[in-house]
């Protein structure tokens, strides 16, 4: 009997949520205030059995001046985050004139010789998304100023699309329609050695299970390639995973120069980590042992991660923020996240669950940190990491996805969303 | 944490200090999945979350933590010894980078060698790779499976018939085994041999 859990089904996409947010997203970095005023109204809002579903805000830093191909991850990213399975509807809010979303139609326009404008809205439509659209520079009905008619409008929108959310109910779903990310950050030795292992068991039993999974943080992987070969089975795979890997190296030569730092670098020294490939298999443990599990395909950052199973591996840079949002704009449902010294980061549409394998870091830092592996056990009970973590971390991963319990990164209201870019803004 | 040594993996030769370790004391190794299975007794202070080798690697050895290779040692570590970066590095052969970029490069070629031409060290062959470095003048290290231009590099991949005397060396031999997993998964092609 495969597992499953309880989530909302999105009937015109086919998708299953675990999440009923309504999303408030900014298609340029212009209107984050506008956006902000807009959500205001509705911050303290809750719905769904364990008031787990909310009013969300997408602030960012993209949208406008993009050059090559980061518009079309910034592109990617949005369409991602706002056609994300945990979201019921989104309201976009533009400016009129980013590269995004822009002006609307002028009147005896058609819509084909303003394509552009439409594409990120008319995409959303296609597939399915409930979506209403605010335009600040478009002249709207009624009187007062346009600024201020503009969030009274999208407020309308909003307050709609809440109603609609509040009346979804959960109902079963099977796992094998989910995507997990995994990702880790803030570490310390305890997070190598237990906890991105502890989480590599949960990824063994997550891809057994039917669930797709999704590791990122290609800067992190380097060094591991041992590890990595054994996970290839596909030639098409190869040739993208060296291609990525080529990339990566080119890249950090280039910025040797600037980081000032070896690699493992006087820190990683002074706690013990003596080569690159130590440092980095302490990293990639969390991607799992199941030698029969292979890289299913490795992927663009934030390009969508295929349901129905299999394990992923996203281009993305370590920095936590952005792994995140890259794995969520590709779909993930949820995100396990590993640390040692603590972090508070979480996403804006889905729930991130932190592990340490740190007990001073969990006592210190409980208000953040989600799950701790109780390592001692090993040792006093005779215990294994991997049935530590398969009864302490997998079931709160479920708990997690079916709303019954909410992560410490939700409770804390971290929105947190950054899109990756690889270029100078013009 | 208490005061043990952890070992993550059975093929591991080394163990994590969970807690400072003293010199000269016996402390009880655990290793994942099953319990404890052994003692060392640490030949220096080793410092919590730093590594203690639980047997004696020979020079060159690999040094296995988490299961797989992370570095090779640079001199003899006796069991009990604090293993870290003055005496364990990431080998040489294990150069991923330079594997992906280029195959792997053995040498350069001073002069145009022709297809089928035997490649001596020092003559048409000037060594490059480590594994290479321990040969004597003129010794055979393969023949040209096609032909390399003047200047050109020689790799794994446009010689053919490594020597038997190559055979024996340990170097040579994970070299060539590292190079053909990593062909056969793909992750490296045959490098486009230069026609002249």
């Amino acid at each position: 009997m495969p597992p499953t859990v309880k989530a909302y089904y999105r009937e015109s996409r086919k998708v299953y949520g675990a999440r009923n947010h309504v999303l408030v997203l900014p298609t340029t970095l212009c209107v984050n205030r506008l956006a902000e005023l807009i959500w205001e109204e509705f911050k303290e809002e809750r719905w769904g059995d364990s008031g787990e579903n909310r009013v969300v805000l997408a602030r960012h830093n993209s949208g406008c001046c993009h050059i090559g191909f980061d518009l079309e991850v910034a592109y990617r990213a949005l369409l991602g985050v706002a056609s994300h399975p945990n979201v019921h509807g989104v309201l976009l809010v533009s400016l009129g004139c980013g590269q995004l979303c822009k002006r609307p139609l002028a009147p005896g326009e058609s819509k084909e010789q303003n394509l552009a404008a439409f594409k990120l809205y008319d995409r959303l439509v296609k597939r399915g998304v409930r979506v209403r659209w605010v335009n600040v520079q478009e002249p709207i009905r009624g009187s007062g100023d346009g600024f201020e008619r503009a969030v009274e409008l999208g407020r309308k929108f909003v307050r709609e699309m809440v109603e609609e959310a509040q009346a979804a109910k959960r109902v079963e779903a099977p796992l094998s329609r989910f995507v997990i990310g995994v990702g880790n950050g803030a570490s310390d030795p305890t997070s190598g050695l237990f906890a991105n292992p502890a989480v590599g068991y949960v990824v063994d039993e997550l891809v057994r299970s039917g669930a797709s999974v999704v590791f990122s943080q290609t800067t992190e992987v380097l060094g591991s390639e041992e590890y990595l070969v054994g996970k290839v089975a596909d030639e098409s795979v190869a040739r993208k995973l060296r291609r990525l890997l080529e990339t990566a190296y080119a890249l950090k030569e280039a910025l040797a120069e600037y980081l000032g730092e070896s690699d493992p670098t006087p820190g990683n020294i002074a706690s013990g980590i003596s080569t690159l490939a130590e440092k980095s298999l302490g990293s990639i443990l969390k991607a799992g042992f199941d030698p029969a599990i292979k890289l299913a395909d490795v992927l663009p950052y934030a390009h969508p991660v295929p349901r129905g199973g299999g394990l992923y591996f996203m281009d993305g840079p370590g920095e936590d923020v952005l792994a995140i949002t890259g794995m969520v704009a590709g779909g993930a449902h949820a995100v396990i996240f590993t640390t040692g010294l603590g972090t508070p980061v979480g996403s804006v549409v889905s729930p991130v669950v932190k592990v340490t394998a740190n007990r001073e870091t969990y006592a210190k830092l409980s208000k953040i940190i989600d799950v701790y592996v109780p390592v001692e056990e090993l040792f006093s009970s005779g215990a294994s990491l991997r049935e530590l973590a398969l009864r302490e971390l997998y079931p709160v991963v479920l708990e997690v996805l079916s709303g019954d319990r909410l992560t410490k990164s939700e409770l804390n209201g971290q929105m947190d969303f950054d899109i990756r870019s690889y270029w100078l803004r013009a | 944490m208490p005061a043990l040594v952890y070992k993550v993996s059975g093929r591991d030769n080394v163990g994590t200090a969970l807690s400072r370790l003293e010199e000269g004391v016996e402390y009880p190794v655990y290793e994942e999945g099953r319990g404890f299975v052994g003692t060392v007794k640490p030949r220096v202070p080793v410092p919590a979350w730093h590594k203690v080798a639980l047997e004696r690697i020979e020079e060159g050895g690999e040094v296995v933590k988490f299961g797989y290779v992370i570095g090779v040692a640079v001199t003899v570590v006796e069991e009990g010894d604090l293993v870290h970066v003055t005496n364990v590095l990431l080998d040489p052969t294990h150069d991923f980078r330079q594997m992906v970029r280029q195959g792997l490069v053995l040498g350069t070629s001073p002069v145009r060698v022709e297809k089928g031409e035997v490649l001596r060290v020092g003559a048409n062959l000037k060594p490059l790779h480590p594994a290479l470095r321990s040969l004597p003048p003129r010794a055979r290290v393969g023949v040209a499976a096609s032909a390399i231009a003047e200047g050109g590099t020689v790799r794994l991949g446009n010689i053919v018939e490594p020597p038997p005397r190559l055979r024996r060396n340990e170097r040579y031999v994970r070299l060539v085994r590292d190079f053909y997993r990593l062909l056969r998964a793909g992750l490296i092609e045959f490098a486009r041999v230069e026609v002249g």
